[in-house]
């Protein structure tokens, strides 16, 4: 069975479909608060983690901070919530930690916006122009979230298999439909979906571990998994650093072997 | 027994998937072809209707021409075919004709732009940058005309009950979503959506009426319908006849009563409005 991915915007009740789809197809479902429990293994301080899946990096953060470290431990841990389980994950950037495997399915649950807006007004008793504005602020954080974390605009309908309005369905109507379409043969595992699957989890697992090592957070990396074999490019701050790197990516379960294409070249230090 | 608009964005098997979806649902599967009778009973030429179906409004058109004539035509034709019997429609303007009808589900096919450039290729033989430019250019003209033809962008998903990713799955596959959703209870019709639909129905062809009578053709004026009750309201220039006019639409079949809260202007005057 797939992968479900569930993604809806600042009101409605994506954790209940989420429940509710679990409950029907034997699923477990796992929500942000795990992703973000999981990735603390990753050396990435939970406090972050929140602030960068809930408000979305301010302009000069952009500027001046790399998140890519983020994305590399989310992912990691996603892959590592979502391995050999069925899973249900009901929360932000689900939709984008597994790009070309085949069997996710990936919903985004919408509604009208005055239906949001009395949800909104109604959970946190706000005013109706209030509701609005908060609505407008976290649909505008969680662009620029996903638009700074892996360039995709959310509200492009292409990057979901399934939109749902809300306005008028009601959760079980929803759960209907995602069970029907979860239980399509295009959205079940084949040989080469796994493998596509297996491959990013490696890369990003072994690659948010290198990032979680103090010595070589530093270093300017790419890594590449395929079928076990992974490949590790980039430059590290003095040669010693290989050898740590080495036995650091030989320790990742799944790993094969690995090579690498390493340079050297020490921090720039002022004289 | 819910009323189906499939738009279909792909440029792919949309028309199959909707014969399909009819097919499973015991439905008819209609087309652009209902809207032609319709534009004949308005006097709105069919060659026009086509260009506003298939093809964008020029800038000056839409600076020198009224498209309220032709929403209403097609207005008229879809909410009377609505009414009549279970229909699965496919095509572009379906989204915008029957608002606030709680048993039509509309669904948006949508793919990644490659699919689509495959699609294009296949079927007219050309290079993928000719197609891209294709598909970018037919999107444009599309947008630009429904954007003038219901003021809305045909890309949100809030207008739509769904909206089905035609990139990974086959035409079964979306049958299926597409036919699960449409038997859910949320879209099946009520005593209340179908009045709401009988009313909307009863206005358009109210609207649609008035077209055939050149004194009435660009009156702008409200109408609603209530159970047979019509309520006109606005402005109408002094050369107008509101008895005339009540004449015509007591005439209409299906309207038992009208009212009228019109105002009459100078013709002048209307001309500022």
């Amino acid at each position: 069975m797939p992968i479900i991915t569930l993604y809806q915007g600042a009101s409605g009740s994506g954790q209940e479909v989420a429940a509710a789809v679990a409950d029907s197809l034997g699923y477990r479902s796992v929500g942000r608060e795990l992703l973000v429990e999981t990735a603390q293994r990753y050396g990435v301080p939970k406090a972050k983690l929140n602030e960068i899946i809930d408000r979305g990096p301010h302009w000069w953060e952009r500027l001046l901070q790399d998140l890519r470290p983020y994305r590399i431990a989310l992912q990691a841990s996603f892959c590592e919530l979502v391995q050999g389980a069925n899973v249900v994950y009901h929360g932000h950037l689900g939709h984008e930690f597994l790009p070309g495997v085949t069997h996710v399915l990936k919903v985004l649950l919408t509604a009208p916006l005055q239906d949001r807006i009395q949800q909104v007004a109604a959970r946190q008793k706000l005013s109706h122009s209030s509701a609005r504005r908060y609505i407008e602020e976290v649909d505008q954080a969680r662009s620029r979230r996903l638009m700074a974390m892996f360039g995709v605009d959310w509200r492009d309908n292409e990057r979901y298999d399934l939109i749902l309005n809300m306005g008028k369905l009601k959760v079980d109507g929803a759960r209907r439909i995602i069970a029907e379409a979860a239980r399509l043969e295009e959205y079940q595992p084949t040989t080469a979906s796994r493998q596509v699957f297996q491959d990013i989890s490696l890369t990003s697992r072994v690659h948010a571990t290198l990032m979680a090592s103090p010595s070589i957070r530093g270093a300017a990396l790419d890594v590449h998994a395929e079928g076990g074999h992974v490949q590790v490019t980039g430059r590290i701050d003095h040669e010693l650093l290989e050898q740590e790197l080495l036995k650091l990516v030989e320790k990742v379960p799944g790993v094969v072997n690995v090579t690498t294409n390493l340079y050297v070249l020490p921090p720039f230090q002022e004289p | 027994m819910a009323v189906v608009t499939i738009f279909g964005g792909t440029f792919g098997n949309d028309e199959d998937l909707a014969r399909s979806v009819a097919k499973a649902l015991d439905c008819r599967f209609v087309s652009r072809e209902i809207f032609v009778d319709a534009a004949r009973r308005c006097e709105v030429p069919e060659a026009k209707l086509n260009d506003i179906l298939e093809k964008e409004p020029h800038w000056w058109e839409r600076w020198l021409e009224n498209l309220r004539p032709y929403r209403i035509a097609l207005q008229a034709a879809m909410s009377e075919a609505a009414l009549s019997e279970n229909l699965v429609y496919l095509g572009h303007v379906s989204h915008g004709l029957l608002p606030g009808i709680r048993h039509v589900i509309r669904v948006l096919l949508t793919a990644p732009v490659e699919y689509q450039i495959e699609q294009v290729r296949a079927r007219q033989g050309l290079e993928p940058g000719a197609a891209r430019h294709f598909i970018e250019h037919v999107n444009k003209a599309r947008t630009r005309r429904l954007m003038a033809l219901f003021g809305t962008d045909w890309r949100d998903p809030g207008q739509y009950a769904l909206v089905v990713n035609m990139g990974q799955v086959s035409v079964a596959g979306a049958e299926k979503i597409i036919t699960r959703a449409a038997l859910l209870d949320e879209y099946q019709v009520t005593a209340a959506s179908r009045l709401a639909l009988a009313s909307l129905a009863l206005s358009s062809k109210v609207q649609a009426a008035l077209l055939n009578y050149p004194r009435f053709r660009d009156l702008n004026i409200s109408v609603v319908a209530d159970q047979g009750n019509v309520t006109l309201t606005g402005i109408i220039p002094v050369s107008v006849s509101e008895e005339d006019l009540r004449h015509v639409i007591e005439m209409i079949p299906g309207v038992t009563k009208v009212i009228t809260d019109l105002v009459h202007l100078p013709s002048r005057a209307v001309g500022y409005v």
